[in-house]
C-alpha cells in the first residue's frame, strides 16, 4: 500500500522531522481508525458512498482533524499547508473517502474571509461535524467558461430575495443540504459586476433537482431550478453586488488545493496492481516493455507534479503567493489523473470494460479538466499573467 | 510551525543560496558577450570569486554542495556560456575528492584555482553515456598494465590536464585517472600512445576524440576499481545529469523569456501576435514544463549528496532527467517556431539556445534513455506489494 511520497521519493529530504512525525501520527491513525472495508473498497477504485462519507468525517471530526484545512480559531486543526498536503496524502492513498469539498474547502474558507460572525457561528460548526452538505451553485446552461454570464437573478422583496433561474452540472445536488449560489442581484456595467454570492437551504419551497446522467452512468451532477425560491438576506455573504470576488477567492483555493496527489498514488497502485496480475501471452501485463515504460513515465510525472506541489507550499510558509501557481498546478494535476486512469483501462484490454470497473472511472475523470474552470480556461489565466 | 529543517531539505534554501546565485550571476553578466575561445577567462573569474572551490569538499573555501553547483550551472546555461564547470569541478573534481585520490596531491585544489581542467571521458562509439559496458581495455602485461580505447566526444578533451577514464580490467570496472600535459602529447603516470583530436560540437562546446593506444598505466593511476569504481561511476552519472539538467534549465528559462518578448513585440495583422490564443496556451506550456524541471531538478541536487541512498538519489535525477529532457526538446522546438523565419537566423541567439539544449538531450540521454532506467527502478516494482 503506498502511504508515502510518490515512488522512490525520500521522505527525509523533502520533509523535516516535525513533519514526518505528523505523517507517521497520521498514518497510524488512518490505519486504526478507517473501517476496513472502506479502504478495501476505494483502494480497489469503487467509488464512495454517502454513508463512507459521514462515517469518515465523525471519525475525523472526533479526533478534532475534520476541519483539518481551517486555523485553529474557526475549529479547524491548524494545519500548516505542508501538512494538509500530508493529511490528504495519506488519507487518500490509504483509501479514506474525500471530504465533502464544497464544504470544507470552498464555502468554508469564503465565510471565514466574507461572511458574518453569525453567519460563521451558523455554517462553520455543522460543515466540519458533517452534518450539513453543501453544494456549489456556480455553472449554468449559458454560462460555464463564461461564469460572469450567468443569469439566475435575485430580486429583494422586504428581508428576502427570490430567486429565478437555473444552476447546472452541480455535483452532488441531491445529497446535500445546502447550496452557495452565484445569482445576479443587478446589471452592472462590466458583467462581473452586480453578482451576489448566496447561501440557499436545499429544502425550500421552490427547488427541483434532476439528475444529470454522465455517460459513465453515474449519477454524480444535477440541474437545480430555482421557482421564486425565497432566502434571507441574512445569507448574503459579503456586500450585495460584490459577490464576485468571493468567486475569484473561492475559484483559486479550489484550483490551488487541487492537487489530488494522495488519489493519483491509489490509482497508481492499483494501476500496477492490475498491470501485475492482468496477463497477456501467459505473462503479466506489467512485463510488456511497453507497459513497464508507461508506467515509469507515469510515476516520473506523480513526482514531479508532487515536488511542484511541495514547492508551492514551502513558499506559501514564506508568504509568497503567486497566482500563477493555482492555474498551472490544476492543469498538470487533472492531465495527470486522466493519464493514470487511461493506462488502467488500456491493460485490461476488452477486461477493461465491465461498466463498474476502471473504463468507468476513465469515462468519469474527462471532467477534471473541464471542472473548476476548463483547463483553456487556466491557460488564458496563466497567459494574461505571463504575456499580458 | 516553524521549520526544524537541516540544510538538505528541498525548497528550502539556506540563507547564503541568493548570495551565491547573485554572485554568480553578476560575474557571468560581465562575459555574456564572451566568445567560445574566451572561456578561460570565465572559468579564472568564477575561481576568484570561489564558486569553483564552493561545490568541493576538501578545498580552502569548500561546501561540499551538489546544489551550490546547481546554483552555478543554471547561471552558467541561462547566458548561454561554453564552461568546464560542471565536467572539472562539479563532476571530476568532486569525484577525485569521493575516491580519496592522493596521487597528484593538490589535484582538487589546482581544479578550484582553474589551473587544471580535468574531464571525464564517458563516450564511446555508442554514444551514449556510459553505454552497457566500456570497450576502453586495461590489459596486464609483462612490465604493467597498458589501456586500449577509444573515446568520443569528451568535453574539454584537449584541454584538460587530467582524464577520468571508464574501463574495464579483467571482468571489473576500473576508473583511471591519467594525467597528460597541456599539450596533450605526454602524460605523467602514463607512458605510451595516446591521440588527441580537437573538436568542437555543434552547440559550440570544445571537446575532444581521444585514442589509447597500449599506453602504459602505471597502477597509481587507478582512481577506484570493481564496485567501488560502479559507485563511483554511478555517482559521478547522478552528478553529471543532475548539473547538467541545471545548465539546461537555465538555459530554458532564457529561451522562454526571450520568446515571450518577442510575442509581445511582434506585430502581425496589426496586432501583437502573443494576442493569438494558440500562441498564448502553447507558451503556457512551455512555463508549466519550466516549473516541473525547477522543481524536479531542485530535489535531484538535493540528492545527489545523499551518500546513504543510491538508490534513491539514481530515482531523484532519474526523475529530474525525464522532466528536463522532454523539456529540453519541446521548449528549443516551439520556441524557434513562435519566432517564427528570424529565429532560424544565426545571428540570433534563439539558435544558440536550441543547440544548447540538443547538446544536453543527447549528453545525457534522452528521455528514453531516462524512462528505460525508471522502469526498472527496484522500489517501484516492489510498490506494488
Amino acid at each position: 500500500m503506498s502511504q508515502g511520497p510518490a515512488p522512490g521519493l525520500a521522505m527525509d529530504s523533502l520533509y523535516t522531522p516535525a513533519e514526518r512525525a505528523f505523517a507517521d501520527e497520521v498514518r497510524a491513525f488512518v490505519e486504526a481508525e478507517l473501517p476496513v472495508s472502506i479502504g478495501e473498497r476505494l483502494r480497489a477504485g469503487e467509488r464512495e458512498t454517502r454513508e463512507d462519507v459521514v462515517a469518515w468525517t465523525r471519525i475525523l471530526h472526533a479526533r478534532g482533524w475534520s476541519a483539518y484545512r481551517w486555523p485553529v480559531e474557526h475549529g479547524g486543526a491548524g494545519f500548516t499547508p505542508v501538512q494538509c498536503a500530508l493529511f490528504d496524502d495519506i488519507c487518500a492513498s490509504m483509501g479514506a473517502p474525500e471530504l465533502v469539498p464544497f464544504g470544507h474547502r470552498m464555502v468554508a474558507p469564503v465565510l471565514m474571509r466574507y461572511g458574518t460572525e453569525e453567519q460563521k457561528r451558523r455554517f462553520l460548526p455543522p460543515i466540519a461535524s458533517g452534518d450539513c452538505w453543501w453544494a456549489q451553485g456556480y455553472s449554468e446552461p449559458g454560462a460555464g467558461s463564461d461564469l460572469a454570464g450567468l443569469r439566475t437573478r435575485a430580486r429583494r422583496d422586504g428581508d428576502h430575495y427570490v430567486i429565478e433561474g437555473q444552476k447546472t452540472w452541480t455535483t452532488q445536488a441531491h445529497l446535500a443540504d445546502w447550496i452557495f449560489c452565484l445569482v445576479r442581484t443587478a446589471d452592472g456595467p462590466r458583467k462581473q459586476d452586480g453578482i451576489s454570492f448566496l447561501l440557499v437551504d436545499l429544502r425550500s419551497p421552490g427547488i427541483d433537482i434532476r439528475p444529470i446522467i454522465t455517460f459513465d452512468g453515474h449519477h454524480e451532477i444535477n440541474e437545480v431550478w430555482f421557482d421564486q425560491v425565497r432566502v434571507s438576506a441574512a445569507n448574503l455573504v459579503g456586500p450585495e453586488g460584490g459577490g464576485w470576488a468571493c468567486a475569484k477567492y473561492l475559484l483559486e483555493h479550489e484550483r490551488l488545493n487541487f492537487g489530488g496527489m494522495g488519489f493519483c498514488k491509489r490509482e497508481i497502485a492499483l494501476l500496477r496492481r492490475l498491470a501485475a496480475t492482468a496477463q497477456r501471452g501467459g505473462r503479466p501485463v506489467l512485463e510488456d516493455p511497453a507497459i513497464a515504460t508507461r508506467l515509469a513515465a507515469l510515476e516520473a510525472r506523480l513526482a514531479g507534479v508532487e515536488l511542484m506541489n511541495l514547492q508551492v507550499f514551502r513558499r506559501l510558509e514564506r508568504g509568497l503567493r503567486d497566482d500563477l501557481d493555482p492555474p498551472l498546478l490544476k492543469i498538470i494535476s487533472s492531465h495527470l489523473q486522466q493519464d493514470i486512469a487511461e493506462l488502467q483501462t488500456r491493460i485490461l484490454g476488452v477486461h477493461g470494460l465491465r461498466p463498474d470497473g476502471v473504463a468507468a472511472t476513465y469515462c468519469n475523470l474527462r471532467k477534471t479538466t473541464i471542472y473548476a474552470g476548463s483547463n483553456e480556461i487556466q491557460r488564458n489565466i496563466a497567459a494574461r499573467r505571463l504575456l499580458g | 510551525m516553524t521549520l526544524d529543517a537541516p540544510a538538505s531539505l528541498a525548497f528550502v534554501a539556506p540563507d547564503e543560496y541568493p548570495m551565491i546565485r547573485e554572485a554568480a550571476d553578476r560575474l557571468l553578466d560581465d562575459h555574456a558577450a564572451a566568445a567560445v575561445e574566451d572561456w578561460p577567462a570565465i572559468h579564472a573569474a568564477l575561481a576568484e570569486a570561489g564558486l569553483l572551490a564552493a561545490p568541493m569538499r576538501d578545498v580552502d573555501g569548500a561546501m561540499d554542495d551538489a546544489r551550490v553547483v546547481a546554483l552555478v550551472a543554471e547561471s552558467i546555461g541561462e547566458r548561454g556560456l561554453v564552461s568546464p564547470f560542471v565536467v572539472s569541478c562539479a563532476v571530476a573534481g568532486r569525484a577525485l575528492e569521493r575516491a580519496g585520490w592522493r596521487a597528484i596531491s593538490d589535484a582538487g585544489a589546482r581544479i578550484a584555482r582553474a589551473e587544471l581542467i580535468a574531464t571525464v571521458a564517458w563516450y564511446e562509439d555508442d554514444g551514449l553515456l556510459l553505454g552497457a559496458a566500456p570497450s576502453a581495455r586495461l590489459r596486464h602485461v609483462a612490465d604493467g598494465l597498458v589501456l586500449d580505447a577509444r573515446k568520443r566526444a569528451v568535453p574539454f578533451g584537449a584541454q584538460a590536464g587530467l582524464l577520468l577514464v571508464p574501463a574495464r580490467l579483467d571482468a571489473e570496472s576500473v576508473l583511471l585517472a591519467i594525467e597528460v600535459d597541456r599539450g596533450g602529447a605526454a602524460a605523467r603516470l602514463a607512458k605510451g600512445g595516446i591521440g588527441i583530436a580537437p573538436c568542437e560540437t555543434i552547440d559550440g562546446q570544445p571537446a575532444a576524440e581521444i585514442r589509447f593506444d597500449g599506453l602504459a598505466v602505471d597502477a597509481g593511476a587507478i582512481l577506484a576499481r570493481g564496485k567501488e569504481a560502479d559507485r563511483l561511476l554511478a555517482w559521478m552519472r547522478d552528478a553529471w545529469i543532475a548539473a547538467n539538467c541545471a545548465d539546461a534549465l537555465g538555459a530554458m528559462r532564457r529561451l522562454v523569456s526571450m520568446t515571450g518578448e518577442y510575442l509581445g513585440m511582434r506585430q502581425q495583422f496589426g496586432t501583437p501576435i502573443g494576442q493569438n490564443q494558440a500562441l498564448r496556451h502553447r507558451f503556457v506550456e512551455l512555463h508549466l514544463a519550466i516549473r516541473e524541471v525547477e522543481a524536479t531538478c531542485e530535489y535531484a541536487a538535493v540528492s545527489i549528496d545523499r551518500v546513504d541512498a543510491a538508490a534513491q538519489r539514481a530515482r531523484a535525477v532519474d526523475v529530474a532527467h525525464h522532466a528536463a529532457a522532454r523539456a529540453a526538446w519541446r521548449i528549443a522546438q516551439e520556441c524557434v517556431q513562435m519566432h517564427g523565419g528570424i529565429g532560424m537566423a544565426a545571428e540570433t541567439p534563439v539558435g544558440g539556445y536550441f543547440k544548447r539544449l540538443l547538446g544536453f538531450a543527447l549528453r545525457c540521454g534522452d528521455e528514453d534513455v531516462a524512462l528505460a532506467r525508471l522502469a526498472a527502478f527496484p522500489t517501484a516494482a516492489g510498490s506494488a506489494a
